[in-house]
């Protein structure tokens, strides 16, 4: 029923606390940006709190708990701003100066009166300049014209997939309308998706769903219940919306509560995400930790500017993140306080025609107006010369970009882009090394080594030739030497130790069988030799480690290289591994003595020590496409190692083969136990120093 | 046989139970050791017996005289404890709390709490358990606690008299009952006297003193008030500050709240030195959440700093103490005297205790609150210090009186120049002066070295930033383009980097290029002429002290025997967990390492040295063998400042502390803004005014800064010589060090800049080096356009606007700077 009603409001222009600040101050947060793989650059401030805007007393509109803060744009005539007002039910209207110029629904006192309205929590302005108010208080939608008279309500709409108590459910907080004239409306703790309502109000579907999600172990213990039990458990409905916003591209945005990942969404008509294709978690890693055990941040609005970039905000650790057309972070900035351009709990935020950012502070009651500075201004113009293909117009902005800041990876990547398109392969690999990017980084480097080939092929193809024909010439005049003098006997030198030492353990390696029963039962191995493999094994690691190619490091820096680590990781299995091996074959009573297992052991690590740094290397002439080669090799590698570890048991500690095979795998299982006691003992034990000192302390200090 | 198999057995079970016994002691000795019997050093705290007094005031007095001199009159009146000052010149009255309204009048007569606060001469803060800290006007605790007595003895004595005191009529609130009845601590009901305030006139000059008898606490407050020339002195002698009953304790005193404190709408300002100082006007659109200001005098003492996860971007800290009241013909210059690095300068939006007006003035911190977590599970519970380790405390607020002039922040800032300068001398025995000799580059270049690669742990490698080699080459590069006078300041130049450890730094980093290549670089400056400064870091410990020094005996601790560490923030604006760093005893490091530490910076050759820490850090340090007051640590931070000065060229700090100040040559990034705090309208260059002429001082690295372009016009507006961070190797370099704040800072970049602030400083400000700045203000008022006057007739004119601007008949470009010289 649409009911009409002339709504008398105050036009009284008042003027409205502004407290201007300084422009001249650095930012009273800390400005960053994330880059890939969660890291925390630093940047100069893209933001900066410019104007604090209050309202010191109720009847010049002091906001009560408002919730929702709506710019209808108009760059000619001025923008409008509209504000929620839920604690003093009404909606509150600004104009370009932030100037208080009236209020709809203000001092109604009938309760009859369709006009009054109760714990408003969303607003909406289309392009007629009708208003939308979320009325959560009376579980409604309400219309008003432009001057703020009521025009109609949207009472809870009904239909048989929203079931038979909707209407007390219905909790409205926030509304939107589409190109098509269509109401989007956030209910509440609804699990199934955003109501949309065709233009006359009524229920279309439900729309951008969440998908069930379920644990692991959720769904491990739900195979394991029975029909009955399953009836009783709680459902567990998916995470629910708490804002909407229709962007200039037609893109529904919308962010949801309480989720790990997909907080923040584009829909497209069909209500598919079409930010992300896979699960993109958008919290800030940097900060999740203090946040608390079981806390996340929670993204409460969320605003697009011209240039489509997508601006959210988090209540739990007041932070406002920015990002691009494609999903990349550009800016992050903000923190708790309660000094100005600082949040105690951000409930709204929305990008006037200007570009600028009015942030609606529920607790405080204000709003914050920040103003782009010229570093970001500089950030969106490149971006937006690159996204518009105009390569060459972006490339002096994005080095203005970089002068500014070393460090923002996107500057570096679309430089590198750029070189790649120009053909400037070796330009772009440098561009794409300094910007951590690997998988562009492999793209350049396959066209780089295309033309590297092409232009030496001849001299590459020539030299192939020439040294199989030598090596070959080489071969035969050994062999007929041979068949003329016989064997000869080596000369000895300072290389013949080292070449016998490998002789000798790359025929254990290729002769298992024989090689272990050797130390075990003829006293081949010797502890030095143990030695001398683990630190060529450890050596071989690290140098491994600095060797492997860019690509196949996954674009990590080499700073990242902590011998320290290698060195542990290196020696540790060994040790545990021997421990184990020799406490388990103990009781099943093997032949081997410490010694030999410690050898044993040590002489399973061979084909590592042996290949470990060579396919490093060879990772340098491969892409990503490539891959498959580098794994392939990695993981004969390993084959090769359990097979000797495999031939290790059986032959030093003299098992029957399938004997051998089991406890083979009881080592295996000992090493994990060790591992997982290790950790219940270290937690435990420092649990207990910590008990302890917290009790004397006690004592001390409160006895 | 026997016999000696059993004493064998005896002897050995001994043996192990001495062991045993001596291993723990050891352990609850390293582990558990308590701060209870840690002994500060006081002796050198003023401590003075209240006045002798001439008579009492009795309690139907009106207005009685008490202190009169040439050109002030003090009176009181005992029934409204109304101080009125008054200035004799000019008949103009200053009243100890401003005058109510009618209707305030009547509606305070429902809201008692908030008159009986405005009315009192001190607000008092105590804690009754340590878990309940309170600020209240002392009317209000005497009225509480009468209120509660009378309660109590009505109960027994029916016929009990009422209070004398104006303020006992009123009901009590509902909390301050509590104390009367319920604490195990306090003293039995039967005994419970009435609380009393006594009036006395002090002896020979004159004077009020006030006495306040809380029995029911087991307080007693002694408060004076005198006047001295143009001067009212608020004096609370420490001997006059009472406790009798254990866990009621006071934690805090301010004297005369509300003197000078004004009305919304009323024309004038506070201006506090705040970052470089702020002006809280009481006409400008105040936002309502934040009310009131609390900040300690040369930055909040880190022992007993809160636990928290997030630096706090918004505030900057205080350089002096110092508080100035304008009002239209009447400037008010407060400054803390006395105990001054135990006080909190206070502002008062109105809205305080629902008053309608503006206050400033010092809280004196009698003893700290600290929150102590006695094991890494538990939470934090709060306590406070045992004993209040302060001496007396004591304000000094000049009263100016001139009708007919326009006061300015300016001219408490030329106060405070004057203020500072004696309590150098008088102090610390330095006896500074504008002097017309002193060298100073124009430019200060911070060249960063390198720091260490903090993903590396176990075999750590330094990222080389710049060599001692290439910063000749950065000079070489900027002496082509004519710049040539500068300052060059080595930043991570020790062992291992920015991040080395301060107590094994005389090895400069091999990378950089060990210690020859460092020796030649300092012949080489002296060669060249430039002033060539090391940083360095004499006590903040980014790893555990070595070569002997003990971390359990050397390093600050917080009460509850925990080190006192700090945190070096990330990017993303949150403290490192994996960054725990010490600080080295200040006491300790001047007992045992200072001299040897000074002999081997000067073998390398340095003449200028730049000194962290003691320029903006100050704390107490709860350690057991060198325990150090917060107002000791300054003592000692003065007598290390003045070592160095004795042995060095040059002497730079950091921020700017006055303390530090009074001995350094050269302040190094001295804050060109203020805080966020919303109390602060706006920023003003109150401690420039006050050093300038008396010391070079540097701004922050305008390349580090938002805005380069405005920093630079700023550092011109404050009479700042500008600084720049520089490094060789591109900065991107830096990204896995701790030191990522750095985001631009190649050398080539800034090449340019730093070629236009030089001639900038060259052409311009130079000359004003040894000027006073006499005057600055807003040049237009709808534009961000700024004037510096200098005692010299210069004029310099700043303008922010991206366009032109006129100033009479001066043209502006925009984002520029006009310096106008007199008689040109």
């Amino acid at each position: 029923m649409r009911i009409k009603r002339i709504l008398c409001f105050t036009l009284l222009i008042m003027i409205v606390l502004q407290t201007s600040l300084s422009v001249f101050a650095n930012t009273p947060y800390p400005n960053y940006f994330i880059a890939a793989g969660s890291w925390s650059l630093p940047t100069p401030a893209a933001y900066e709190p410019t104007k604090i805007i209050d309202f010191d007393k109720p009847e010049n509109g002091k906001l009560n708990g408002p919730t929702d803060i709506f710019i209808k744009k108009n760059k000619e005539k001025g923008d409008t701003i509209y504000i929620a007002d839920s604690g003093n039910n009404r909606i509150v209207v600004l104009d370009s100066n932030w100037n208080f110029k009236y209020a709809i629904s203000d001092g109604i006192t009938d309760n009859n009166d369709p006009a009054k309205l109760n714990n408003p929590q969303g607003v909406f302005v289309d392009d007629n300049d009708t208003v939308l108010v979320a009325d959560t208080g009376n579980k409604r939608i309400v219309e008003f014209t432009k001057y703020g008279s009521f025009r109609y309500q949207y009472k809870a709409p009904s239909d048989l997939i929203l079931g038979e108590n909707f209407a007390d459910e219905y909790k409205p907080i926030k509304v939107v309308k589409d190109y098509r004239d269509y109401i989007y409306v956030i209910n509440e703790g609804d699990g199934k998706g955003v109501l949309m309502l065709s233009p006359g109000g009524d229920f279309k579907s439900y729309y951008g769903a969440n998908k069930v999600r379920l644990s692991v172990w959720e769904s491990i213990t739900r195979q394991l219940w029975s029909r009955e039990s399953r009836k009783g458990n709680i459902v567990n409905l998916p995470y629910s919306f708490n804002n909407i916003m229709v962007g200039n591209d037609g893109y529904v945005y919308v962010t949801t509560t309480g989720l790990n990942s997909q907080q923040v969404r584009k829909l497209n008509s069909a209500g598919t995400d079409v930010l992300f294709k896979n699960d993109k978690d958008f919290s800030d890693r940097s900060i999740t930790f203090s946040l608390g055990v079981g806390n996340r941040q929670t993204f409460v609005d969320v605003t697009v500017d011209n240039d489509n970039n997508m601006t959210i905000i988090d209540n739990a650790a007041c932070r406002i993140y920015q990002y691009d057309e494609i999903g990349r972070n550009l800016f992050a900035f903000g923190s708790r306080g309660n000094g100005n351009g600082q949040f105690l709990e951000p409930s709204s935020i929305d990008t006037d025609s200007q570009g600028r950012l009015l942030v609606l502070d529920r607790t405080s009651a204000t709003i914050t107006v920040f103003n782009k500075t010229k570093y970001a201004q500089t950030v969106h113009t490149a971006n937006k010369l690159y996204s518009e293909a105009k390569y060459d117009l972006s490339f002096p902005e994005w080095d203005k970009v970089i002068q500014q800041d070393s460090y923002y990876i996107h500057a570096l990547q679309a430089k590198g882009l750029t070189y790649m398109r120009k053909e400037d392969y070796s330009k772009a690999m440098d561009e794409f090394y300094k910007a951590e990017d690997s998988d562009d980084y492999s793209i350049a480097f396959e066209q780089q080594r295309r033309i590297f080939i092409k232009d030496y092929f001849a001299i590459i193809a020539t030299s192939v030739i020439i040294a199989s024909v030598l090596l070959l010439i080489y071969a035969s005049i050994k062999s007929k030497n041979k068949k003329k003098y016989g064997i000869k006997s080596p000369k000895k030198n300072f290389l013949t130790p080292i070449s016998s030492f490998f002789k000798w353990i790359i025929h254990v390696a290729i002769h298992p069988i024989d090689g272990f029963e050797g130390i075990r039962y003829e006293n081949q191995g010797k502890m030095r030799d143990a030695f001398i493999i683990m630190f060529l094994y450890t050596v071989s690691n690290i140098a491994a480690a600095y060797s492997t190619s860019f690509i196949y490091r996954g674009g990590m820096p080499l700073d990242f290289v902590d011998w320290g680590s290698i060195i542990q990781i290196s020696l540790i299995p060994w040790i545990v591994g021997i421990i184990v091996n020799y406490g388990v074959t103990t009781i099943v009573y093997g032949e081997g003595r410490f010694r030999d297992v410690f050898i044993g052991g040590a002489f399973c690590h061979v084909p590592l020590l042996l290949t470990s740094l060579p396919i490093a290397l060879i990772s340098n002439f491969f892409t990503e496409k490539e891959r498959g080669f580098y794994s392939l090799a990695n993981n004969a590698v390993m084959l090769w190692v359990v097979i000797l570890i495999y031939f290790c048991i059986k032959g030093i500690h003299g098992f029957h083969p399938l004997k051998a095979f089991f406890v083979t795998l009881l080592t295996a299982v000992g090493c994990v136990a060790v591992a997982l006691l290790f950790v219940i003992v270290y937690g435990m034990a420092n649990q207990f120093i910590d008990f302890i000192i917290q009790f004397v302390k006690e004592l001390v200090y409160l006895g | 046989m026997a016999k000696t198999k059993t004493m064998k057995k005896l002897i050995k079970t001994v043996v192990v139970l001495v062991a045993l016994g001596v291993f723990g002691f050891i352990v609850f000795k390293l582990f558990f050791a308590s701060d209870k019997n840690i002994i500060f050093n006081t002796a050198s705290l003023s401590k003075s017996d209240p006045s002798p007094v001439e008579r009492a005031i009795d309690k139907t007095e009106k207005m009685t005289v008490v202190c009169e001199n040439d050109k002030l009159k003090m009176q009181y009146d005992y029934e409204s404890d109304l101080i009125v000052v008054t200035d004799k010149a000019t008949g103009t009255t200053l009243r100890s709390y401003p005058e109510l309204t009618e209707l305030e009048k009547a509606n305070n007569e429902k809201g008692k709490e908030a008159f009986a606060t405005l009315t009192s001469p001190l607000i008092v803060g105590y804690t009754t358990t340590s878990k309940d800290i309170q600020d209240r006007g002392i009317n209000q605790i005497l009225a509480d606690n009468n209120e509660a007595k009378n309660a109590t003895s009505t109960a027994q004595k029916p016929t009990s008299t009422s209070s004398a005191l104006p303020l006992t009529s009123t009901t009590a609130s509902a909390t301050p009952k509590v104390y009367a009845t319920s604490s195990r601590t306090m003293v039995p009901k039967a005994t419970i006297i009435q609380s009393e305030k006594i009036a006395n006139i002090i002896k020979n000059n004159g004077g009020l003193q006030l006495v306040y008898k809380i029995p029911s606490l087991g307080f007693e407050i002694t408060a004076e008030f005198t006047l001295e020339d143009n001067v009212v002195v608020s004096f609370i002698p420490r001997n006059g500050l009472k406790e009798t009953i254990g866990e009621c304790r006071l934690m805090s005193i301010i004297a005369l709240p509300y003197f000078g404190a004004a009305r919304q709408g009323d024309k004038g300002y506070f201006v506090s030195p705040d970052g470089s100082g702020a002006l809280t006007k009481f006409d400008a659109p105040r936002v309502s959440r934040v009310i009131s200001y609390e900040k300690q005098i040369y930055g909040p003492d880190m022992t007993f700093a809160d636990i928290t996860l997030f630096p706090d971007y918004s505030e900057l800290n205080i350089t002096m103490p110092v508080v100035g009241t304008i009002k239209p013909g009447i400037m008010l210059s407060s400054f803390a005297v006395e105990s001054e690095e135990k006080a909190f300068l206070v502002l008062n939006n109105p809205g305080d205790r629902s008053l309608p007006f503006y206050r400033s003035g010092f809280k004196f911190l009698l003893r700290n609150d600290f929150y102590i977590r006695l094991s890494k599970a538990a939470d934090a519970f709060r306590q406070t210090e045992n004993k209040m380790a302060v001496g007396n405390l004591k304000v000094k607020t000049y009263i100016d009186v001139d009708t007919k002039k326009d006061f300015t922040y300016v001219n408490v800032a030329l106060k405070a120049k004057e203020v500072l300068l004696q309590k150098w001398k008088d102090k610390y025995g330095i006896d500074k002066k504008m002097s017309d000799e002193y060298n100073t580059s124009y430019i200060n270049l911070k060249v960063f070295l390198g720091a260490e690669n903090r993903y590396t742990s176990t075999l750590a490698s330094v990222k080389v930033m710049t060599s001692f080699d290439e910063v000749q080459q950065i000079y070489s590069k900027l002496k082509d383009n004519g710049v040539k006078n500068v300052r060059i300041s080595l930043l991570g130049w020790t062992k291992k980097g920015y991040f080395g450890n301060a107590t094994d730094k005389f090895n400069p980093e091999a990378s950089f290029g060990g210690t020859s290549e460092f020796i030649k670089l300092v012949t080489w400056a002296k060669n060249e002429g430039i002033e060539l400064s090391i940083e360095n870091n004499d006590i903040e410990l980014y790893a555990k002290p070595k070569n002997g020094i003990s971390l359990k005996s050397a390093t600050v601790r917080r009460p509850g025997t925990e080190y006192m560490q700090f945190k070096y923030p990330s990017a993303a604006g949150i403290f490192r967990q994996s960054t725990d760093f010490y600080i080295l005893d200040p006491l300790y490091f001047k007992k045992n390492l200072l001299d040897n530490n000074i002999i081997k910076i000067k073998d390398f050759g340095v003449e200028s040295i730049d000194l962290t820490t003691y320029g903006d850090k100050l704390f107490t340090d709860y350690s057991m063998s060198n325990p150090l007051l917060r107002q000791e640590s300054l003592k000692t931070y003065v007598d290390i400042l003045k070592k160095y000065d004795s042995s060095f060229k040059n002497v730079s700090v950091y921020y700017g502390n006055d303390y530090a100040a009074s001995v350094a040559d050269k302040i190094l990034d001295i804050p060109l803004n203020k805080s966020y705090n919303a109390i602060l309208d706006e920023a003003v260059p109150f401690i420039q005014i006050v050093y300038h002429g008396l010391l070079s001082y540097y701004s922050e690295p305008i390349n580090s800064d938002d805005h380069p372009q405005t920093a630079f016009l700023k550092s011109i507006e404050y009479g700042a010589f500008p600084s720049y961070e520089l490094t060789y190797r591109k900065t991107d370099e830096l990204k896995y060090t701790f030191y990522d704040k750095l985001f631009s800072s190649d050398y080539l970049t800034w090449l340019d800049d730093i070629t236009k602030a030089y001639n900038s400083v060259q052409n311009d400000l130079i000359d004003l080096k040894n000027q006073t700045i006499i005057n600055h203000y807003k040049a237009l008022d709808d534009k961000n356009v700024f004037c510096t006057e200098y005692s010299n007739g210069t004029k310099i004119y700043v303008n922010y606007e991206e366009t032109t601007v006129n100033v009479k008949d001066l043209k502006i470009e925009g984002l520029s700077y006009l310096k106008v010289v007199e008689g040109r």
